[in-house]
């Protein structure tokens, strides 16, 4: 009898063993879950936030480093770095308190002469230059402050600094040796770079001393894929807990009928265009580009080129630019035009030109459907699809080209970068983003209003001549803005879909 | 009287190659998988010269339609349509002509340009074929479908610069294969015959070895049209092609690829194309070989 | 036999910088500019004319060659254009992939193709023998990136059995290797038959089926001892085969090994990279065969005689 108890108590305590064990169980399981594996493109060619302008390198870039400024989810900007900025009162200068006690991946802290050091060397390199071409240099005033001298005044210049160009680097890690910190980079960011296996993964750890607090998702690991379909795949079977970026257009259905996963979309922050070269060839004749511009069904365009998955632009900016002309009618489509233009033009019996573009899917199928809309109004267009470095030295350094498809990369929500460089005539010839050779004075002086204005009234006033000039002369033809799309699974939280494809893992969670 | 031997060596050699070409047909003819063949091969030619019959090219195989785009097989586009609601079926047709064009065209440069230098370098011996032949190992020791990549590379893609560069990849294969038949022939009684008569190199290589040298030539000609045929459409797969809108099979299946989750008929077809004409070439390339081969005689 | 491998090692020299050299006169006609994919898209011209002479591209072509052979024979690749790692780095990364499914390709050939070849010989003309190599033609004919693409969408897509892509378990290496092994079984299939069928014809064969030998016995003690020769040849023609169809199976199965990061080189004109590459699989190429070669005096003695008088004149 007094064993029966015993073991009735023994099964007793067992039970309730058993019971605490499984409720705990719960949260220790989900606690397990401290990994996020993502999908990369390719292999990252660089850490160096300096050395690369190219956004898939720039993913992991905003995971490592941080700069001044970072952008939140709704697209204001708060202090990262600093703890408040204070502009003078021309406007071409701002002074930064920076954060204390900031601490790097190798334990330094962060100095005012690492702030200095980071900036003048983002504004020196070629490759960070769509981002500093308005600063002239930065100067320490003390131990935690430190000025930014402008060019001229430049309203959108916090937005700038929020791009991982303007990273934050420890200048004697950096300098000790930069070929060496390209690969094993050290920042203030979130998460530190742990390990790199060429073609398969790159490993990264969450940075303990974070001056946030450690991120919720310990390690992050991204898996290079680069076809989409077997990065669908992956993300199906559960080897990816989400895909950043995705660019397959026909996937959209099948990821929105998963049950597990989650479909994320947003604008792209740029708008693709065909663009011609306005100074010599078929083109610099205006009927021949409105000839072009009346041709182009963009409903047909964004069907074949993206699967439908874009809106239709037709004033010449992007869409996310508050300046952004909503309701602005572009030419519209009318072959009968476009035919009649080209006889004007002196072409009777049509005319053969060549379309030089990137050799990417993101431009040679659109190229494509424009080649088959030009062919019904007797302009037969051959595609030239060149490697990116060829194009860019061919095309977009030595003009050399008739008409091209591209587009208005932005990476801050401001008209001026999309239209000052591609149309001011001080950036033309090779000497910076006005491929199109484009020289109008009466253009340049609403670009330079733009630019430097300080009111925003003023400022959307100016942009809207821009497109109006850019409609009527036809410099370039808008087509549309994409979107860029990530699918991830359902339980991950706080992701968004980013414009320019900034995202922070550390606000993530499972 | 000179003119008479000749005349009369002539109308010899004449007789006695109808009378191996008759042989050799006996033999090939048993051979039914070869047979089979070579009407397919018939069939894939009637094809390619009869498109321009079945389909218009402006306004069927590269006009867009984009209100008809992915549509699947039915009565009115046997094969449906594609991504840009082009008929798939006109597209597979015209594909045909591409197809067998570069076949032909990269083979024909390839043979004439590697005979040559095996001929040289069969012929003559000694520093010319070493030196000849060290190139042409340096060649075969890249991998071919590479090089092709590579000089598509510094030429840019396009029919040409493709057809170009899959010859340039296939010379030293044929210039290996004819120079090891010649070396076997030019120690022959009747080539030290020709040479004692004072008979020119230049004569007694394409008249009296080049002939005997064919049967195994033949037979790599057909085997390399299909490997041409595959390595194409492999170029254009990775996009350094021929360029679209023509429609070349591989390029058909590079646009296809993205769609192969949701749209897969549009893989099946082009696929199918180029499989049949690679198999036809095979057949008929394996036909003849057997043919040519006294051992398999029974 | 150790001279006649040191003469084989010794004429690989020649072959190998002959590669160099061709691989480099061709990246150099592709049009692109080095500087340019180092500096980035938006490089002033001034930047990259100073880079440009600051690497010494401005240099005559032989002046560069020589640099570039000089630096190599010092174990000194150089650094991908595009990247800035150390090409070697990056070719030691990406081989073992390669090699895998290379290897497992062959493997797989070999096993279906010499049972095949050898009962297709046996019986001659019947129907097992017209299927088998009618089969086989048909697996040559198709274009390997299309065959993987229609596993994939059997195995992966419609049955959810397989992986598609990646290179982390022995599950993903069965559809890229028996894409590849496909073109390579017909192959092994018509030269086992071919010699199987010229072996049965000789007089020891028909001394031996006279002597009262079953004929299983004859077939595997006599006739399939001569057939391992095609199966060695298969190894070494089809490794330097391999490598080349890797590349475009490589890139159909997201494996990044040594193929795709040839082609990427091309696209990206990365001539360090690619050459080293090249060079590399060459070179494997040139071991294996020496490699069969010496095997071959193992199963074939005859053979060892003829490469010992050759070695001696």
């Amino acid at each position: 009898m007094k064993n029966a108890m015993k073991f009735k108590g023994l099964f007793m305590v067992c039970l309730a063993l058993l019971f605490a064990v499984t409720l705990g169980a719960f949260p220790l399981f989900a606690a397990a879950k401290d990994t996020l594996t993502d999908r990369a493109l390719a292999d990252q060619k660089t850490f160096d936030p300096f050395k690369t302008s190219d956004i898939n390198d720039q993913k992991l870039h905003y995971q490592i480093y941080e700069s001044l400024m970072r952008e939140e989810r709704d697209g204001t900007l708060s202090p990262a770095l600093c703890t408040g900025y204070r502009f003078n009162d021309t406007g071409d200068e701002v002074t930064f308190t920076l954060r204390e006690g900031v601490k790097f991946h190798n334990g330094a802290v962060m100095t005012a002469d690492d702030v200095v050091f980071s900036l003048n060397t983002a504004i020196a390199s070629p490759f960070t230059s769509k981002m500093t071409s308005t600063m002239k240099e930065a100067v320490k005033i003390d131990d935690k402050t430190v000025k930014l001298i402008l060019k001229h005044p430049f309203l959108p210049i916090l937005g700038c600094l929020v791009s991982s160009s303007c990273s934050i680097v420890p200048k004697e890690a950096y300098l000790a040796n930069p070929d060496a910190f390209a690969q094993k980079p050290i920042g203030t960011g979130a998460y530190m770079l742990k390990g790199v296996k060429r073609g398969e993964k790159i490993d990264l750890e969450a940075f303990p001393d974070y001056h946030r607090g450690p991120a919720s998702i310990k390690y992050l690991t991204e898996r290079i894929i680069p076809d989409d379909n077997a990065a669908l795949m992956a993300l199906e079977s559960g080897a990816l807990d989400m895909m950043n970026p995705s660019q397959a257009y026909t996937d959209r259905d099948a990821i929105e009928a998963n049950p597990n996963l989650v479909y994320y979309e947003a604008e792209q922050a740029c708008t693709f265009l065909i663009g011609f070269n306005n100074a010599k060839g078929v083109f610099a004749d205006k009927r021949m580009r409105d000839a072009v511009a009346y041709a182009l069904d963009r409903e047909d365009l964004i069907l074949g080129a993206v699967n439908g998955m874009a809106n239709p632009v037709e004033a010449a900016s992007v869409p996310i630019c508050p300046q952004f002309p909503k309701n602005f009618k572009g030419l519209q489509y009318d072959t009968e035009k476009a035919k009649a233009l080209v006889k004007e033009a002196g072409y009777p019996n049509g005319v053969t030109v060549t379309m030089r573009v990137i050799g990417a899917a993101n431009y040679t199928k659109p190229a494509e459907v424009i080649q088959a809309q030009l062919r019904k109004v007797g302009i037969d267009m051959k595609i030239e699809a060149m490697e990116r470095g060829t194009w860019f030295d061919v095309v977009y350094a030595g003009g050399n080209f008739e008409i091209t498809y591209y587009a208005t990369p932005i990476s801050v929500a401001d008209a001026d970068f999309c239209s000052y460089g591609y149309l001011h005539s001080s950036e033309a010839d090779g000497k910076g983003n006005n491929y199109m050779s484009v020289k109008k004075p009466e253009l340049d002086k609403y670009l330079e209003a733009g630019r430097m204005g300080t009111d925003p009234e003023v400022r959307n006033a100016a942009y809207l001549k821009v497109c109006e000039i850019v409609r009527d002369e036809s410099i370039y033809v808008p087509t549309y803005t994409g979107m860029r799309t990530y699918a991830a699974h359902k339980d991950l939280k706080g992701l968004y879909a980013d414009p320019m494809m900034r995202y922070y893992v550390y606000n993530y969670s499972w | 009287m000179n003119a008479s031997i000749k005349a009369a060596t002539h109308g010899r050699i004449k007789t006695k190659k109808r009378s191996q070409l008759k042989a050799i047909w006996f033999q090939y003819r048993k051979n039914r998988l070869a047979m089979f063949g070579l009407a397919l091969f018939v069939i894939l030619i009637f094809i390619a010269l009869g498109s321009g019959f079945f389909v218009d090219y402006e306004t069927q195989v590269i006009e867009q339609h984009m209100k008809e785009r992915l549509r699947p097989p039915s009565a009115a586009h046997w094969f449906g349509t594609d991504q840009y609601g082009r008929d798939v079926f006109a597209r597979v047709v015209w594909g045909a002509r591409i197809s067998l064009f570069v076949g032909l065209f990269t083979v024909g440069i390839a043979l004439v340009v590697g005979s040559l230098i095996g001929a040289l370098s069969g012929y003559y011996g000694g520093w010319l074929d070493n030196f000849l032949m060290r190139i042409m190992d340096v060649f075969l020791a890249i991998p071919g479908t590479i090089l092709a990549v590579a000089i598509v590379g510094a030429l840019g893609p396009g029919l040409f610069n493709v057809l170009l560069a899959m010859s340039i990849a296939r010379i030293p294969q044929f210039a290996r294969i004819v120079r090891s038949s010649i070396i076997s022939i030019r120690g022959q009684e009747f080539v030290e015959a020709a040479r004692a008569c004072g008979t020119k190199d230049r004569r007694i290589i394409l008249r009296h070895i080049m002939p005997n040298a064919i049967g195994p030539v033949v037979v790599q000609v057909t085997l390399h049209m299909a490997t041409t045929i595959l390595g194409v459409a492999g170029l254009s797969f990775i996009g350094l092609g021929i360029e679209p809108p023509v429609p070349e099979w591989g390029s058909m299946l590079a646009e296809a690829r993205e769609q192969m989750r949701y749209n897969p008929y549009l893989m099946f077809f082009p696929g199918m194309a180029i499989m049949l004409a690679v198999l036809s070439l095979n057949l008929i390339g394996d036909g003849l070989r057997d043919a040519l081969d006294p051992r398999m005689k029974n | 036999m150790f001279k006649y491998i040191m003469k084989r090692l010794f004429l690989m020299i020649p072959v190998i910088v002959g590669i160099s050299f061709i691989l480099f006169l061709i990246m150099d006609l592709t049009p692109g500019d080095p500087a340019r994919a180092i500096l980035g898209d938006y490089a002033t011209q001034e930047q990259i004319a100073a880079l440009r002479e600051e690497m010494g591209l401005n240099d005559n072509f032989f002046v560069r060659y020589f640099r570039y052979a000089v630096n190599a024979v010092q174990g000194d690749f150089g650094k991908s254009y595009r990247t800035s790692v150390p090409v070697v780095e990056e070719i030691y990364a990406r081989f073992p992939a390669t090699l895998q499914v290379a290897f497992q390709a062959i493997m797989l050939s070999i096993l279906l193709g010499v049972p095949i070849g050898v009962v297709s010989a046996v019986r001659q003309y019947s129907a097992i023998d017209i299927v088998s190599i009618a089969t086989a033609l048909i697996f040559t004919s198709i274009p390997a990136f299309w065959f993987g693409l229609m596993l994939i969408l059997l195995f992966s897509l419609k049955l959810g059995w397989l992986p598609a892509v990646g290179a982390d378990s022995w599950k993903h290496f069965i559809m890229p290797s028996v894409t590849l092994a496909a073109a390579q079984l017909a192959t092994t299939i018509r030269m086992t038959r071919s010699t199987m069928l010229e072996v049965i014809r000789q007089d020891y064969i028909r001394t031996a089926m006279a002597k009262g030998a079953t004929r299983r016995c004859v077939i595997f003690k006599h006739a399939l001892r001569n057939a391992l020769l095609p199966v060695v040849t298969v190894l070494g023609i089809g490794f330097g085969n391999l490598l080349g169809g890797a590349l475009i199976v490589e890139s159909v199965f997201g494996i990044s090994g040594l193929g795709t990061l040839m082609v990427n080189s091309v696209k990206s004109k990365d001539a360090p990279m690619l050459v080293a590459s090249v060079m590399f699989a060459a070179l494997v190429g040139s071991l294996v065969n020496l490699g069969v070669d010496v095997l071959y005096t193992y199963i074939d003695p005859r053979v060892k005689i003829q490469y010992l008088r050759r070695a001696k004149s």
